[in-house]
């Protein structure tokens, strides 16, 4: 008998050492947990200021593409390990929405931003946007004598073999932008011809939307596709890349932020997106991204783009079945 | 392993009722039959319950369903399902995408399951047939109250996925290339590997301390650092590519092998060395003495001896090259293998039963090596001198079978110096090359330096639980007579010969549903990297525990210690070091480790290795080498502050 006793001690003491680790991280009312798919550099400037606006400590998972963060949501649904998402997929808010993720809030600072910008049910703020880009090397063009592209139809010419990189749509949300827009603009069966022969013409894929506008300012390819602020970004930056609109009119995407059902620091949360909306928020978000939504608040960009009619919706409904199309004929 | 224990074969020859009796003295004895079971249980919970997930999710196929349920009075009206089936039919005709339906009627509703096809946007499907229904608004309303919408998910046992496997090439060409990958970076790091050990032992005396330190330099860094250091070396737009003006191009099979070999030098290395060592001299010297030339020594007594040494140390670098997760994801550019490719599939298509079929592929060739492994090379060594390896006399050997090894070797030691070069002068420099400004602006990342916290708590949790349950098992494997030894030992190597990836999706379909929920917590990234861990802390227990006498033991016993006192008061000092052993072993695998908890991070608990991966993703080299740096100094901090310790101390440990 003795000896039970003796080992239910040693089950009880392992048991409490056990109990210790697990509650190590047990704060959670004070800390905030985000997801996220913005770019890390941004992480690391804004949390610190959204850390002081809102008074508690963020803590952000590395760095995600926006498909990856997306999958992850929709494989921990119900049970969401983040409070919220900060930057993500209008398209995916939008589905998020619909599947019922999101708690409602209804922001004041949120006011007078148009109303173009947010959800009516409150599931959902845009806090910025952004439109995808092509950004060129003048430099390598000029020295492997190619054109400068000025369509998206241009990327199709073979003599861009080898030159071109892309995201890779199974990840990045830069390059599913960029495919649906080319549904949107040609129809499904002229835009899979189109990128059957753009496929032909990427030297690589890459898993975020940023890194081709990366390699292309490096000298490593050509022509790349990305977004507006990771082009025009390096070019303020003085490296040797071009952006360019392309002449069929490109697609734009809202930046969300939304709380996600369960959430354990709510407060925290509806802080965040308080801030995100203010004039504060906003200025810092202008700092560093190309068109806020706030009217009167100064961002990176002043090129007003030809902006396709982008139609969210339908890329958030239609993304599985086009991506698994995609990865079927282009996958390498 | 068991069967060469002295009790074991002792056991052999006992008879039938003894053995009876032992298993009741087992069940009498509570502490042992507590331990015994809690062991049995967490290892099979923590090591074999996910793998077996991942097995049975390969044989599952889930398609995307949307449910519709038609709340109707009762008693339904007359021909009610007729009618409703009638109006589905008209409905699902104009929805693309279904692949099967069927109406169920029950007391008080009707519910109709729409089955999409498996690559079909299930809200898409929802909307479509709302929209269709919606139709036929005046012919449904009068049959029901209220519809109701749901989405839902139809899976069924299926061998579909491994035909969808075989069918297309983006998913065997993964398969195909990571058993080549596997068989080229075998066969470079052998040799290598040999020659270092090689050249070491026979060397010039200073040349063998010198040649340790490069051999071992590769563990303490996180296992994908040599491909940031190519990547900046000889990526498109790297050093050399650029003074040279080549069109390199360091993405693909040339950077993943070259980064590969390095990586794994350090295990050859160390598994060669001692084999070699433990040959002794005895045979060379008599070949020698028998006029042979040392070509033919190395060429006909040395490599022969040694052969089931070196071919031990050829098949855990085999597995080792094909569960590598951070090379190929970091280097491997548009070339499919499968560790990555199952993550892949997790994270863009969440496509977690064709992400298990690559993990059974992973796991097969692991486990014919580990059985080859445990029933054909076990004490299959040809040691010369038994007991623990001995110095022998060093003796010249000719330089024209030295000297290339010997050059071969600096070659090699030069290129990882190299790396570790570039990493530092990477962090502390604008962009290396490029602008050569002195910078500590890469060092400053918040988020770099909580991650790095976390790593540490990650590892020191990790480090703690594996040697401890490691050393239990040990101890429970040797000294004490319980059932199913053999049954408990190749449960715990599992942990080990299982590819990281595997244990990642294990863990991730094992403890995502209550009552195991555990993903999402801190918790499972420890619960997972020790379980991992322990079989290293097991073997390094059952070796020390062999050299100690049980007789202390049983003296213990004899002055009235139960078993439990025995094990904390005398067995548990005295296998210390096999406990600091697994305690630093676990502490390094575990700041640098990838592969699996790359699956189960979450915000909050991220690691610095990850981190590290994440930001050179994303083309930050800089800062990605600057938190290199910072993890390397880590790692050697706390090992230099555990020498310390120790020699301040006064424990020999290591």
């Amino acid at each position: 008998m003795k000896g039970y006793v003796r080992s239910l001690w040693f089950l009880v003491l392992a048991a409490l050492t056990g109990f210790l680790i697990l509650a190590a991280p047990a704060e959670a009312q004070r800390v905030l947990r985000v997801y996220t798919h913005n770019d890390t550099a941004e992480m690391e400037k804004w949390v610190p200021e959204a850390e002081k606006a809102i008074g508690m400590k963020i803590e952000w998972s590395p760095r995600m593409a926006s498909m990856e963060l997306w999958t992850r949501v929709l494989a921990e649904a119900p049970n969401f390990h983040a409070d919220m998402i900060w930057g993500f997929l209008n398209s995916h808010a939008q589905v998020g929405a619909q599947r019922g993720f999101f708690l409602p809030y209804k922001s004041p600072a949120w006011a007078d931003i148009p109303a173009e910008f947010k959800d009516p049910e409150h599931l959902w703020y845009g806090y910025n946007y952004w439109f995808s880009a092509l950004g060129v090397n003048p430099e390598l063009l000029r020295k492997k004598k190619l054109p400068r592209p000025r369509s998206w139809m241009d990327l199709t010419n073979p003599v861009y073999k080898g030159e071109l990189v892309m995201p890779d749509p199974a990840t990045s949300g830069t390059a599913f932008i960029f495919v649906s827009a080319i549904m949107q603009i040609f129809g499904e069966e002229k835009g899979w011809e189109i990128l059957e022969q753009i496929n032909r013409n990427a030297g690589q894929y890459t898993k975020s939307g940023s890194a081709p506008a990366h390699s292309v300012a490096q000298g490593e390819f050509a022509v790349g596709i990305s977004w507006d602020q990771a082009v025009y970004g390096r070019v303020e930056k003085g490296f040797p890349i071009e952006g360019i609109i392309p002449a069929e009119g490109t697609a734009f995407d809202l930046e969300a932020v939304a709380i996600l059902k369960g959430a354990k620091n709510v407060e925290g949360a509806r802080r965040l997106i308080d801030w995100l909306g203010s004039k504060e928020g906003q200025t810092q978000i202008g700092l560093l991204r190309s068109k806020v939504v706030r009217p009167g608040i100064p961002a990176k960009v002043s090129v007003d783009p030809k902006l396709i009619r982008y139609d969210a919706l339908w890329a958030g409904e239609n993304q599985k079945r086009i991506m698994s199309e995609w990865a079927k004929r282009f996958q390498r | 392993m068991g069967e060469t224990f002295p009790e074991v074969r002792q056991k052999r020859r006992t008879g039938q009722g003894d053995r009876i009796a032992e298993l009741g003295r087992f069940f009498r004895n509570p502490g042992l039959f507590t331990i015994t079971l809690l062991a049995f249980l967490l290892i099979f919970l923590f090591i074999v319950y996910p793998i077996g997930r991942v097995l049975l999710k390969s044989f599952t196929v889930s398609y995307p369903a949307v449910i519709v349920t038609f709340h109707h009075p009762r008693p339904a009206p007359e021909g009610f399902k007729e009618r409703l089936a009638g109006i589905v039919d008209r409905a699902a005709y104009g929805v693309k995408g279904i692949e099967a339906r069927r109406l169920s009627a029950e007391e008080r509703e009707t519910v109709l399951t729409v089955r999409f096809r498996k690559d079909w946007d299930d809200l898409k499907g929802l909307n479509d047939l709302r929209r269709a229904l919606g139709k036929e608004k005046d012919s449904l309303l009068p049959l029901a109250v209220e519809i109701k919408y749901r989405l839902g998910q139809e899976t069924e046992a299926s061998f579909l996925t491994y035909r969808e496997f075989f069918s297309q090439s983006r998913y065997y060409r993964a398969l195909k290339n990571s058993i080549l990958l596997a068989c080229i970076t075998t066969l470079i790091v052998v040799p290598i590997s040999f020659c270092f050990a090689f050249s070491g032992l026979k060397g010039p005396p200073y040349i063998r301390g010198f040649l340790k330190i490069f051999g071992l330099l590769p563990l303490v860094a996180p296992p994908f650092i040599f491909s940031l250091a190519l990547i900046i070396l000889g990526g498109r737009q790297g050093i050399i590519t650029r003074l040279l003006d080549l069109p390199l191009n360091i993405y693909g099979w040339q950077g993943v092998i070259i980064a590969q070999t390095v990586t794994f030098l350090p295990l050859g290395y160390l598994m060669i060395e001692n084999v070699l060592r433990s040959l002794g001299s005895n045979l060379e010297d008599a070949a020698l003495d028998m006029r042979a030339s040392d070509l033919q020594v190395l060429l006909k007594v040395t490599i022969p001896l040694s052969a089931p040494g070196i071919l031990k140390a050829a098949l855990l670098v085999f597995i080792l090259s094909i569960a590598d997760f951070g090379n190929p994801m970091l280097i491997g550019g548009d070339v499919p293998f499968l560790a990555t490719g199952a993550y892949l599939l997790w994270v863009s298509e969440n496509n977690l039963e064709m992400a298990a079929v690559f993990c059974v592929f992973l796991i097969i060739p692991s486990m014919i090596i580990f059985v080859v492994n445990e029933f054909f090379l076990k004490g299959k060594a040809y040691t010369t001198v038994s007991g623990k390896p001995q110095e022998s006399e060093r003796r010249p050997v000719a330089g024209k079978v030295l000297y290339p090894m010997l050059g071969f070797s600096l070659a090699v030691s030069a290129l990882i110096v190299l790396c570790f070069g570039i990493i530092f002068l990477g962090a502390v420099t604008k962009i290396l090359m490029v602008d050569n400004t002195f910078t500590l602006e890469h060092f400053r990342s918040p988020n770099g330096f909580r991650t790095l916290i976390t790593s540490v708590k990650f590892s020191l949790g990790a480090a703690l639980i594996a040697p401890l349950i490691g050393i239990t098992v040990a101890y429970l494997l040797v000294r004490k007579k319980i059932p199913l030894k053999r049954v408990l030992e190749s449960m715990s190597l599992l942990g080990f010969a299982v590819p990281g990836t595997v244990m990642g999706i294990g863990y991730i379909l094992a403890f995502n549903t209550p009552p195991l929920l555990l993903t999402g917590t801190f918790a499972i990234l420890i619960v997972n990297e020790a379980f991992r861990n322990i079989s290293v802390s097991l073997e390094a227990g059952v070796s020390k525990l062999h050299q100690i006498d049980p007789a202390i033991e049983e003296a213990a016993a004899d002055m009235g210690a139960g078993s439990f006192k025995t094990y904390t008061r005398v067995v548990l000092p005295l296998i210390s070091s096999a406990f600091v052993a697994g305690f630093i072993y676990t502490f390094m695998v575990g700041m640098i480790a990838v592969s699996a908890v790359i699956f189960l991070i979450t915000p909050g608990n991220d690691l610095a290795s990850l981190y590290i991966l994440s930001v050179a993703e994303q083309g930050y080299l800089g800062m990605a080498c600057a938190i290199s740096v910072m993890l390397i100094a880590v790692v050697l901090g706390s090992l230099g502050g555990l020498k310390i310790m120790m020699r301040w101390t006064k424990t020999e440990i290591l």
